[in-house]
């Protein structure tokens, strides 16, 4: 091949490289849309879990949150306020999130791994899918309703 | 400077060929999973990678015993591996432990502490099976016990560690 093809064949991959990186950091950084913004509430949600922050945690809620294990916003604070001390590690992994959207009003479903270690040396390890219900509260997508899905076979 | 090597056309073709391989193995034949949980403990522990063969059921059918991989029908797909353990039709019962398939005991030689299940006698629905786990000591309720069948699953587990 020749120098010039070669040369021009690099030019082109490199502006190539150059335009998807400006596309990604419009589309992702810049201009996010609700779907992004929805996906980036729920890693932070679970961020600040993984970190104990549960006063962070729980500002993604909404005060008429409930959720399938009877839970209201005020239960769920006092039970994670109460328990997050008694963890040493929580390692939350999420996958196969899907969102459908309205307006205003979202349901996520997603499958979620969670691993436990307590200050005991015991190990916890659960899995699960899970619905979750947000809606735009002030601009911010907020979490007002969590159930566990059934497992469903043919 | 020289940026591609002199036959760089055949070192694309051969990496798209190879690549192409490993997708039509994985999509077709072999699939690797990594087991998370203990009801299969103690044939398969906590973190092991699974090995499930995806065509070995086109040509012979589920056996008895056959650890198998299979999946929830909706989405998310949740992945599951467990123990084939009876027939459609057949009457599944456990007590203090011993599992009994349409009144016989049953002897489970991957059993290695049997626990204390007593379940009441049930029936396999048509056209699915019964699986369950082996770890036995954690409490029935606490383990997953599905019928499924023939869609729902994947594969046959043929290699973990």
């Amino acid at each position: 091949m020749r120098r010039k093809t070669r040369k021009f064949i690099l030019r082109l991959f490199f502006s190539l490289v150059f335009l998807c990186g400006i596309a990604f950091f419009v589309k992702f950084v810049l201009f996010p849309d609700e779907n992004a913004k929805i996906q980036k509430t729920i890693n932070m949600a679970i961020s600040e879990l993984e970190n104990k922050d549960i006063n962070n945690f729980i500002r993604h809620f909404t005060l008429d949150y409930r959720d399938g294990f009877d839970n209201t916003y005020g239960t769920l604070y006092i039970f994670l306020r109460n328990n997050i001390n008694m963890c040493r590690y929580i390692d939350i992994d999420i996958s196969q999130m899907e969102i459908e959207r309205n307006k205003s009003d979202a349901t996520v479903k997603f499958f979620v791994k969670a691993v436990i270690r307590t200050t005991d040396g015991e190990l916890y390890k659960e899995a699960g899918r899970f619905i979750l219900k947000m809606r735009k509260e002030d601009f911010k997508w907020k979490i007002y309703r969590l159930d566990e899905m059934e497992y469903e076979f043919d | 400077m020289r940026i591609f090597p002199e036959n760089w056309r055949i070192a694309v073709i051969r990496t798209t060929a190879f690549v192409l391989v490993i997708i039509l193995i994985r999509t077709f034949a072999l699939q690797w999973f990594r087991a998370f949980g203990m009801s299969m403990e103690p044939t398969i522990k906590d973190g092991s990678i699974v090995l499930a063969n995806k065509l070995v059921y086109r040509f012979r059918p589920v056996q008895r015993g056959d650890i198998v991989i299979f999946r929830t029908s909706n989405k998310p797909y949740v992945y599951f591996i467990k123990r084939v353990i009876a027939f459609p039709g057949e009457k599944v019962e456990f007590r203090n432990g011993k599992l009994f398939i349409n009144d016989k005991e049953i002897i489970e030689p991957y059993i290695k502490e049997r626990g204390d299940w007593n379940v009441e006698p049930f029936i396999v629905k048509e056209g699915h099976f019964f699986v369950c786990g082996d770890n036995r000591l954690t409490f029935w309720e606490g383990h997953l016990h599905p019928q499924i069948s023939m869609k729902n699953i994947i594969g046959k587990a043929i290699g973990y560690k």
